[in-house]
């Protein structure tokens, strides 16, 4: 069969994408699709992308501003792994929480978002956790839980982590992931800048997988100042902050 | 390392990876038109965030999203509105394929066109304008079968118009938006 007429062909490619070909039409389309394959799968991607554009010429509209915060919890949820603490072995200067211990704990937990893949194999994971996981991030999105994050400072690193404060708490909970390891005589420190002066908030040394939690005493301070993690000597005075900065927060 | 300015195979790619913050970015991008999709097909705010947030899940969900198949933006335009077509139609009447649309044939890989590198307001710049040069029975048809879901046989019923003139118009109209918006596409 000859290479229909470009107009022809043109409205075949366009009557397959938009479904609407008649039997004949079909096979004449099957027909095309034998001879030239690329040269109806470019047309194709080309409708099928613009097609795609259409939505841009809708009036403008806006969801609520909570959804996008929503929407990274929920997805937080599926990819983090509760973890049954005792499995994990304590390392010198962290600070563990027991399960039983806050609310903004187990937030904390659900929010690490840990390589799941390597958890997956070291940890269990029961029903009841599960179910706790479930309420707890439903609760996450209910309260006024805050969020706030914390980034690496270098561009090299891949360092981040969340402060979370629920309101009931006496205790904020400070989640650290992909912190670079430290030699012993090197230690973290985290502070709170309060009209430029730093105030110590804690120190610590990750984990093998250079994760930390740290339960920090609630203050209103710590939810509304910037937080910065310092690079500090192990021996020097806890109030000493003369280290490189390696983390702060978004604010 | 912020991603807000890389492109979209970029993002996807810290995405994949597991990186959360790609998925903000993405959200950013697209989040928007997204809801707008899903607000024009469903006509509810609240079921058009749900369908959102579940479609943005749904891109969380690596392995979801190929993108040899195409752009990211049409990958998520045809899942909001298949989604977001399904729902209304969930009442009983016999559920379509919507999903095919246009994601049948393997499709070529792509090298990152105009399109994706353009921002939002951009895009609704340049396809508000191209509609706007369409003969308003192509755009009319165009637009109900894309937001509407109706077969062009029930579009016909509905505008009183021979089936024959209905295809006509929608595939005409379909392929004269590809030539205005040409360099755009790639």
């Amino acid at each position: 069969m000859d290479m229909q007429p470009l107009e022809m062909w043109e409205e075949l490619v366009a009557g397959y994408v938009l479904e609407d070909l008649s039997l004949e039409e079909k096979k004449a389309f099957d027909q095309l699709l034998q001879e030239r394959p690329e040269l109806v799968a470019a047309e194709i991607r080309r409708l099928k992308e613009t097609l795609a554009l259409t939505p841009y010429a809708l009036p403008e509209a806006i969801p609520s501003p909570r959804l996008r915060n929503q929407l990274l919890v929920a997805a937080e949820q599926q990819t983090a792994q509760v973890i049954d603490l005792s499995t994990l072995a304590s390392r010198r200067s962290v600070a563990w929480l027991s399960w039983a211990g806050s609310a903004a704990a187990v937030i904390a937990l659900v929010l690490v978002g840990l390589d799941s893949y390597r958890l997956r194999q070291e940890l269990q994971t029961t029903q009841e956790q599960l179910a706790q996981q479930q309420s707890i991030v439903s609760m996450l999105q209910q309260t006024n839980t805050r969020l706030v994050t914390l980034r690496s400072s270098t561009p090299s690193s891949e360092a981040s982590g969340n402060l979370v404060v629920t309101p009931s708490d006496k205790d904020a909970v400070l989640v650290l992931k992909n912190l670079a390891p430290i030699p012993k005589e090197q230690v973290y420190r985290l502070w709170a800048v309060i009209k430029g002066k730093k105030f110590p908030c804690g120190q610590f040394t990750p984990d093998p997988k250079g994760t930390v939690f740290l339960k920090l005493p609630m203050e209103e301070a710590l939810v509304k100042a910037p937080l910065v993690v310092t690079l500090e000597p192990s021996l020097s005075p806890s109030t000493s902050a003369e280290g490189p900065m390696v983390m702060t927060t978004d604010i | 390392m912020n991603l807000s300015t890389r492109t979209d195979p970029e993002v996807f790619q810290a995405l994949k990876v597991g990186d959360i913050s790609a998925l903000g970015v993405l959200y950013d991008r697209y989040g928007g038109v997204v809801y707008r999709l899903a607000l024009k097909i469903l006509a509810n705010p609240q079921s058009a965030e749900d369908l959102t947030q579940e479609v943005f899940l749904l891109l969380w969900q690596k392995g979801r999203y190929d993108p040899t198949r195409g752009s990211l933006n049409s990958f998520l335009m045809t899942l909001t509105r298949s989604r977001a077509i399904d729902r209304i139609r969930s009442q009983g009447a016999k559920q379509r394929s919507i999903e095919r649309w246009g994601q049948n044939l393997e499709v070529l890989p792509t090298v990152p066109t105009p399109l994706e590198l353009a921002s939002t307001e951009e895009r609704a710049q340049r396809v508000q304008e191209a509609m706007t040069t369409l003969p308003e029975s192509q755009r009319r048809v165009l637009e109900m079968a894309y937001y509407s879901g109706m077969s062009q046989s029930e579009i016909a019923q509905k505008l009183n118009t021979p089936l024959g003139t209905v295809k006509t118009q929608a595939r005409q109209g379909l392929i004269k938006l590809k030539r205005i918006l040409n360099d755009f596409v790639g």
